[in-house]
């Protein structure tokens, strides 16, 4: 399936021949599995930082940044006879180099250990599970995949002029600084596009070339003495077509008019609350809490709270959690992971029970399960571990206004800045964009964004409404020692949870509480306080 | 080092032969080795699960045109690598306002700074790097506890920065950095991350030895009243809540471009200005002898230096590249730092254009530095060993609601339980107001730059 064909013996190597020429030396030197993944990926970077340049004025003071960066090479997994795992990688495509690396990675699976193998529902395994065929149990049975993909895009990054992409940036910090509180933006575009290979001993050879464009935009409203600041990103896996003018002139209206209003807001309550998210902050917290907690990677060391509780009612009845690489548009969309098995759509909690973990070859077979497709690397320089493609909260049949109803005093947190989770702790925290409270029943005044912190199994009890708008937004994901970032999607409806704690500096709210009758935690329309008081308002704001 | 050297030599040539007017080039080769250890299923041990070499290689470059400067990086650094690199940095120009690509004056003198260079980590293989790791997982258990994962990692980092102008400076220096997760019979779960210039400095440490001590201080949790309370940050709460805050805002970029707050109107920084409590003083330095964030030259080439940035409470200076002052004080990083992620930048430090970071941040409160909380008079309080969330401050704001990772409630200057978990509110530019002692032993944490502080007593913080 490699497109590239022929070569002299001793001249430069091209994909096909530097794939096999590792694959060879591998089983040569006593490999038991090799894997190389070959990349090539080229990225274009436009920034553009903007102040006003005096309050109210309409000049402004733009800094631009652009850039371009290539990607290119080769890292090469070894699994060693005695089941170890070893790793390397090199930009330098001659047979000297390649040679070397494949002695590197054999080298660092000669001094592993083979872990070992547990039980599948995460529980730490006996002795007895262990079998004496340490090097073909490492990964499991062969998974051999051959094909091709194209992710899908109508306007291809490379096809579109650095202008129309500058261009873009312009039109958001037009937009933005029509508003008058506007004092500054910081604005980035990426866009990177290039074929993936992978081959490996067991016969799989699979190329993907995949593109991708993100825009982040975040723009600070400035009124001496108060600022704030808002932020998002557009995008996914695709081209340009995934940033139309009309959606970043949207965005632009819409942060710079968020970060505007939220000027002189008071500080947020802090202490218990019942806390409504809305779909950006509910696929923060779906990711922090939920998804990094079904790594099973986390699970087979114990470091995760969702270790051994396969089949254990986890969440609140209704509480549907999916991670989907196939999900069109998102930025976490991949046909193959990086260990070439097709990616597959996973079901982690059904209906609050917890029914599987995302895995990797390796942890799929310690604990007895199949591989689902999800090993993911930074780049061509890391090793693949396990990691979420696009995950979502299913979506529930609550209505936003009935969201709200019967809540008289609570929270309602808007947007997504970023989060963090402690698996082995199980304690996770994550921040929004904005926020505002809740009284009787309505969104009121804004506050200053607190961040929401909990406990993972908690919470995920808590959540006593599911909405029925489902949204996807893209972001990003740091794990691992050193730490790979990648980009990830996540959706979520809004979400109401009857009890958080938030962190806000406003102290004396604590333990404020939603009107709730007995027994109506669950999820489900049918559990929807039909007796709750105060009629819902229809100008709450959508972010 | 001749081999990055010609690649930096190589691309200054490509660049001039397309009629650049000048050019500066930065080369890094920093591979690195990283094991990791995993508890054992058959027993309280450990096994080696993976043991890998990442490569961090690459070559940045920025080049002008007449009034227009490009920037472009790659990490295939073949003549045809290079070739595609230049041009891209061609395609990739923009104009931009003077100074127009200010190089390094090549006369500078640029020593090596002590102690950044460890032999044994040079010559250290995958297997002597196993061996370390082993001997933090046996720290743990030697102190009752058991293993939920270690890691090391190993670098010996390369870097070249060349100029048009003549310069050509290159160093050497090594890292190494131990992480593990201890969990106590009693169920106290502690991790820990510190990393050193040298072996012997890690093995003085003992970081396997202070993760299980600090994870038995975690068993039995209760929860803490919430309120205003005395707060004593330890180094690492210290550098997670100044990574995204104040040390960026240092930067002259940053405070020309109004993104912070220690910047007035006119893009100026607010010298003279009170910005901390009277007691702080914070220096930057790169020349730490044995220093996480040391180095002998910059990401632009320019000596390293110490620089007072806050002197009693006031700002006295701020840190500088080439691009913001005419004599930089050798602060330009390629570090991703702040800067807005896509999430989609190119990996390794080659991939960012330099920004202005800190080296070092060296805390002193000269008449208000203890031996310990109990000479510092703090009787109640809590005491953070670090947070969770504090990387989505944004620097222009510096608004904070993070949660503790562990903590313990004060009782005499004394932990007396740990807390189950808490969440710390306000803004870091208020928090360093309200500093008002430093206590305990010096310690040097590593980030996208470094501080090197006792533990903060900070009066009056919202804890919930």
């Amino acid at each position: 399936m490699l497109m590239s064909k022929g070569r002299p013996q001793d001249g430069p190597l091209d994909i096909d021949g530097v794939l096999e020429f590792v694959m060879a030396r591998a089983t040569e030197m006593g490999a038991s599995y090799a894997d190389a993944r070959y990349q090539d990926r080229r990225l274009t970077l436009a920034g553009l930082t903007s102040r006003r340049s005096d309050p109210g004025a309409a000049s402004r003071r733009d800094t631009w940044e652009v850039s371009r960066h290539v990607e290119k090479g080769l890292g090469v997994r070894v699994i060693g006879p005695s089941g170890g795992e070893g790793f390397s990688a090199t930009s330098d495509f001659s047979r000297p180099a390649l040679a070397a690396v494949v002695s590197e990675a054999l080298a660092g699976s000669m001094s592993a250990d083979f872990p070992g193998t547990s039980t599948a529902s995460g529980a730490p395994p006996s002795a007895a599970c262990r079998t004496p065929s340490r090097a073909a149990r490492a990964l499991g049975p062969p998974v051999v995949t051959t094909g091709r993909a194209v992710t899908p895009r109508t306007r291809h990054p490379e096809d579109v002029s650095l202008e129309e992409k500058k261009g873009l940036l312009e039109t958001f910090a037009a937009e933005a600084f029509a508003i008058p509180e506007t004092g500054a933006l910081n604005l980035a575009y990426a866009d990177s596009a290039g074929v993936d290979h992978l081959a490996t001993t067991e016969g799989t050879r699979v190329e993907t070339d995949t593109t991708r464009v993100i825009l982040r935009a975040g723009v600070q409203a400035h009124r001496a003495p108060s600022s704030y600041d808002c932020a998002e990103s557009l995008g996914g896996v695709g081209g340009l077509e995934l940033l139309p003018d009309r959606a970043v002139k949207e965005l632009a209206r819409r942060l710079a008019a968020g970060a505007a209003e939220w000027l002189g807001a008071a500080p947020a309550p802090g202490g218990e609350m019942t806390t409504i998210l809305d779909n950006q902050a509910g696929e923060n917290f779906v990711h922090e809490a939920v998804g990094h907690s079904c790594e099973a990677d986390a699970v087979l060391t114990g470091a995760s709270v969702m270790a051994g509780k396969l089949g254990v009612q986890v969440g609140a009845p209704g509480v549907t959690v999916v991670d989907d690489p196939g999900r069109p548009g998102t930025v976490g969309l991949f046909p193959y992971d990086d260990e070439g098995v097709p990616a597959e759509r996973v079901t982690l909690i059904e209906d609050g029970v917890l029914r599987n973990y995302l895995h990797t070859r390796r942890t799929a077979e310690a604990m007895g399960a199949s591989p689902n497709g999800h090993a993911r690397a930074r780049d061509f320089g890391h090793l693949p571990i396990v990691r979420m493609g696009t995950i979502n909260l299913e979506a529930g049949d609550f209505g936003l206004e009935e969201l709200f109803e019967g809540v008289r005093d609570g929270i309602y947190l808007i947007g997504k800045r970023g989060g963090q989770v402690d698996p082995a702790r199980g304690v996770f925290q994550f921040r929004p964009d904005r926020a505002r409270l809740i009284r009787n029943g309505e969104p009121a005044e804004p506050v200053r964004a607190p961040s929401l912190s909990g406990s993972v199994l908690d919470i995920l009890q808590n959540i006593d409404a599911v909405g029925d708008d489902l949204r996807f937004h893209p972001g990003g994901c740091g794990k691992g020692f050193p730490s790979q970032v990648i980009p990830a999607g996540s959706g979520s409806p809004h979400l109401r949870l009857r009890r958080a704690t938030i962190g806000g500096t406003a102290l004396g709210r604590a333990k404020v509480g939603r009107e709730t009758a007995p027994g109506r935690a669950k999820v489900g329309r049918e559990a929807a306080p039909a007796e709750a008081p105060g009629a819902p308002s229809s100008k709450r704001r959508r972010d | 080092m001749e081999d990055l050297i010609d690649h930096a030599e190589q691309a200054l040539e490509l660049t001039r032969r397309r009629g650049a007017a000048g050019a500066e080039v930065y080369v890094i080769d920093a591979p690195g080795d990283a094991v990791r250890l995993d508890p054992s299923t058959a027993g309280r041990g450990v096994v080696l699960k993976t043991a890998v070499t990442i490569p961090h290689r690459g070559l940045a470059l920025t080049a002008r045109w007449g009034d227009r400067v490009g920037f472009a990086s790659t990490t295939d650094l073949s003549p045809a690598g290079l070739e595609t690199a230049v041009e891209a940095c061609r395609e990739a120009r923009l104009p931009e306002p003077p100074p127009l690509l200010p190089l390094t004056d090549p006369t500078l003198p640029a020593p090596p700074v002590p102690d950044l260079v460890d032999r044994r980590l040079l010559e250290m293989n995958l297997g002597g790097l196993v061996d370390v790791a082993r001997e933090v997982a046996g720290e743990v258990l030697e102190a009752g506890a058991g293993v939920l994962g270690a890691v090391c990692l190993s670098a010996c980092r390369r870097v070249v920065v060349a100029n048009s102008l003549g310069l050509a400076r290159s160093s050497l220096d090594t890292l190494v950095t131990a992480a593990t997760y201890a969990l106590s019979s009693g169920g106290g779960l502690s991790g820990l991350s510190r990393s050193f210039r040298s072996l012997d400095a890690l093995r003085r440490r003992g970081v396997g030895r202070m993760a299980a001590d600090q994870a038995r201080l975690c068993e039995e949790p209760r929860d803490v009243a919430g309120g205003r309370q005395t707060v004593v940050l330890r180094p690492e709460a210290v550098l997670s809540l100044l990574s995204s805050s104040l040390g960026p805002a240092f930067g002259a970029d940053r405070i020309a471009e109004g993104l912070s707050p220690l910047a007035l109107p006119d893009g100026t920084p607010r010298l003279g200005e009170e910005i901390a409590a009277p007691i702080l003083s914070l220096t930057d330095s790169a020349v730490l002898p044995g220093g996480t964030g040391s180095y002998a030259f910059d990401a632009e080439g320019t000596p390293g230096r110490a620089t007072p940035v806050v002197r009693h409470g006031r700002l006295v200076s701020v840190l500088h590249n080439n691009r913001t002052a005419a004599a930089s004080t050798g602060n330009a990083s390629r570090e991703r730092g702040d800067r807005m992620s896509t999430f989609v930048e190119p990996s390794g430090h080659f991939g960012y254009r330099s920004g202005v970071l800190p080296s070092t941040l060296v805390a002193e409160a000269p008449g208000a530095t203890f031996p310990g909380l109990t000479e510092a008079g703090v009787d109640r309080g809590l005491l953070v060993s670090d947070v969770l969330g504090a990387f989505v401050i944004d620097p222009a704001v510096g608004d904070f609601s993070v949660t503790t990772s562990s903590a313990w409630a004060l009782e005499g200057g004394r932990p007396v339980y740990p807390v189950t978990r808490a969440m710390l509110s306000g803004n870091v530019y208020e928090l360093l107001r309200r500093v008002v002692g430093l206590a305990g032993e010096n310690v040097d944490v590593r980030g996208s730059f470094s501080i090197l502080t006792p533990d903060w007593i900070v009066e009056d913080v919202t804890v919930v």
